[in-house]
């Protein structure tokens, strides 16, 4: 029943062990960094997840092929599409357009890291190479330069530093929208309308050879391929089908008769 | 943001409304409108130039210029580029993409799939977090009172952390009062804007030779005058309303006539109920112990559901009195400190520390505001509430902070305890807040596939993938 408010003094010779212990790992790298938000670290671990539960519950080896095609894609490019393209366009694209924007721009880090490191975070986290600085962090500066040379008494110098730096930012804006432009296209187009051909050359391939292997004498080779006659396909099409639900592709034989429609059923206000 | 009528809004220094003075907006009815200092707290003149004459041939008609300002607005928080990138990478794209090559239901699914991947991707486990959190001001869930709602994230808690226990048992600090502001100035005299802009205006060929590296003589870093001033504003020097005492607020509260009165009548209650039971006979020698030592615990029942409610009470105004003060430290730092808005923490050597990464500055700011009101709670006399300014009890301290409490190994290492230390209590509680809503995202996001192939069997008829069976009708026809 005792609830103690204030915490009480360690007894009597045992020797008190309050060192700091920090978090555990999971914790820091799953923490939420304001609260009613997500942090991309959470994003990336349940988009992760969810992926798996999509290969895990396709219904056939056709859409599996394709989750497997779209979704870690699809990962890669709504996570890293962006900041890759950005860095790329800073490094080589800025030199050419704005001179001196690059060097305002990008903080260059890590330059000591071995290879592999280089390579894993080129990969993955660009930002540990090439950190870009933010509009609003080149606004400031601007800002605090102007003051300075002010107070300096130097005016006429103002007005190429506001170019440099207002150059800079309106290419700042430039390529986050490039790079989000980038990513859609990529996202939303590219990558399904590679899904889309690469199933229909699947199929095309299965049913290709159906059509020539006799399966068991049950069907009917096909006499005319050309003719406009319903080929029924055989059982083994697809393979991961479950015949309890009723597979439209399994269709009877062509010489067995079909079963009668059922009758018209009448809604209940009828 | 300012809050009217607030008790910081009469500060004789006015830091936040400087007239700037260079320009001036006249409105439609001809009145000259000044213009304060902007969201960024920096005061300097505003262009006279056209938009045209600073952007060149590149902008036309504001358009480079506004596509800058959506973008910025969307990188400031990454959440919202994602959203906006599935938005319009995955759902709508690929659903027309969809309904246009493979018919209706193949382009349901795909809806389906994409609009609940945007929720439970993005949004979901922010929404439950914030929901554990609101469960968390509950007394049974929370018996200590932490406020949860001004949060720090673990990474910075564990630096936090780390430097407070470094100064406790360094032996540099003689007294509490100390221990706050060695550990302000050690964290504060450690940040380190992100950017690589004063050391690059030396090396651009525009600027070159003409010395711009000496208007940032601290390299991106806060200088010793800017950081004293700062550590300063953190201890109360500047504002007479920040930094604001909970501790102390709450042992005076618990001596207010209301809270006393509420105490008496509790205890009298006990004791009634007990003669009540008795018949109204004298009690003996056991009965009297008894009736002692259930008085005792009583009081200890309520003394600690007293300080409970006296702390929330006051952890909800300081919340209030402290958005303005980040805001007004923020603006010192940026047009004094000469920071920008993200930063490193360095660590002993000059390195970023790698275990932080980048902060933004205002977060920073916001994450010491909160960190301040645990360590605060620390430093504290437990029963005056005053961080002494002669005395310094390490052990006291640091069972405070970072004990644990004695018990098996779920009571050390899950569950949250009233007698854990401050730190590894928030640690077990974020268990709840942080690790559950994230499980439970990724079991409802996973279970959104069973639920969309549901749909489909349901309206089909059959379990199959719509998808191949489009393309195969389609071939089907085009066969002949």
């Amino acid at each position: 029943m005792t609830i103690s408010v204030m915490p009480q003094k360690p007894g009597l010779g045992v020797k008190p062990k309050f060192g700091f212990v920090p978090a555990p790992a999971l914790l820091t790298a799953m923490d939420f960094a304001t609260l009613g938000a997500s942090t991309v670290a959470q994003n990336k671990l349940i988009y992760g997840m969810v992926i798996g539960s999509r290969v895990v519950a396709a219904r056939e080896n056709t859409e599996r092929w394709e989750n497997l095609r779209r979704d870690p894609l699809g990962w890669y490019s709504w996570f890293m599409g962006s900041p890759l393209l950005q860095v790329g366009l800073a490094l080589f694209g800025l030199p050419l357009v704005a001179k001196g924007s690059k060097e305002l721009m990008v903080n260059h880090l890590n330059k000591d890291a071995n290879f592999i490191q280089k390579l894993g975070w080129t990969l993955f986290n660009p930002s540990k190479l090439w950190l870009l600085a933010s509009d609003k962090q080149l606004e400031q500066r601007k800002t605090q330069l102007v003051d300075g040379l002010l107070k300096a008494g130097r005016q006429k110098e103002i007005e190429a530093v506001e170019k440099l730096f207002s150059k800079t930012i309106v290419m700042r804006g430039l390529m986050s929208f490039i790079g989000l432009a980038f990513t859609i296209a990529l996202l939303g187009v590219f990558i399904n309308l590679l899904n889309i051909a690469m199933t229909k050359a699947s199929l095309r391939k299965t049913s290709a050879k159906s059509e020539f292997q006799p399966t068991g004498g049950r069907f009917a080779a096909n006499p005319q391929p050309g003719l406009r006659t319903p080929v029924a396909p055989p059982q083994n099409v697809f393979a991961g089908n479950t015949p309890r639900y009723g597979n439209p592709f399994i269709q009877p034989p062509m010489d067995m008769p079909q079963q009668a429609p059922r009758m018209a059923t009448y809604p209940r206000y009828y | 943001m300012l809050i009217p009528h607030h008790p910081l809004n009469t500060d004789p220094t006015r830091e936040h409304r400087q007239y700037t003075g260079t320009r001036q907006i006249t409105t439609g009815n001809t009145t000259a409108v000044p213009r304060f200092a902007n969201s960024a707290g920096i005061t300097a003149p505003v262009s006279t130039m056209s938009t045209r004459a600073r952007f060149g041939a590149l902008d036309a008609g504001g358009l480079v210029a506004s596509i800058g300002r959506g973008m910025s607005y969307l990188e400031a928080d990454p959440i919202k580029a994602l959203v906006v990138s599935d938005l319009g990478g995955m759902v709508v794209p690929r659903t027309g993409i969809e309904w246009h090559k493979r018919g209706i239901t193949p382009a349901r699914e795909t809806f389906f799939r994409e609009i609940t991947g945007t929720v439970t991707n993005t949004f979901l486990a922010g929404w439950l977090g914030l929901a554990a959190v609101w469960a968390f001001a509950i007394k049974r869930a929370n018996p200590k009172g932490v406020d949860f709602q001004s949060w720090v994230d673990s990474k910075t808690l564990n630096t936090f952390g780390k430097i407070t226990d470094n100064i406790l048992t360094s032996g540099k600090a003689k007294s509490a009062q100390e221990v706050r502001e060695k550990f302000l100035e050690t964290v504060l005299g450690r940040l380190k804007s992100t950017d690589a802009v004063p050391e690059a205006l030396e090396s651009i060929e525009q600027f070159k030779g003409r010395g711009y590296g000496a208007f940032f003589p601290n390299k991106g870093k806060l200088g010793s005058d800017a950081t004293r001033g700062l550590v300063d504003r953190f201890m109360g020097k500047h504002y007479a309303e920040y930094p604001y005492n909970i501790e102390e607020a709450i042992a005076k509260g618990l001596k207010s006539k209301v809270y006393q009165d509420e105490m008496c009548e509790a205890l009298a209650a006990v004791r009634h109920q007990t003669l009540e039971a008795n018949g109204f006979k004298p009690l003996s020698g056991l009965q009297q112990k008894l009736l002692r030592r259930l008085e005792t615990s009583e009081t200890g029942r309520i003394l600690a559901d007293q300080t409970r409610r006296l702390r929330m009470m006051e952890t909800q105004k300081v919340r209030e009195l402290e958005a303005t003060f980040i805001e007004r430290v923020y603006n010192f730092a940026v047009k004094h400190g000469k920071l920008s808005d993200e930063l490193f923490l360095l660590d002993e050597a000059g390195k970023p520390m790698e275990s932080l990464g980048i902060k933004g500055t205002k977060d920073m700011f916001r994450s010491l505001g909160a960190y301040l009101k645990i360590l605060d709670r620390g430093l504290a006399n437990p029963e005056t509430g005053v961080i002494a300014k002669d005395a310094l009890w390490v052990d006291g301290i640091r069972q405070r902070l970072f004990g644990t409490v004695k018990g098996n190994w779920i009571q050390r290492n899950l569950m949250p305890n009233v007698q854990d230390g401050l730190l590894p209590y928030i640690f077990k509680s974020k268990y709840f807040i942080v690790l559950a809503p994230l499980l439970a995202t990724i079991a409802v996001g996973s279970a959104m596939v069973y639920v969309n192939n549901a749909i489909t069997r349901n309206k089909t008829g059959g379990n199959y993938f719509p998808g191949a069976k489009a393309l195969m009708d389609q071939e089907r026809g085009g066969r002949a």
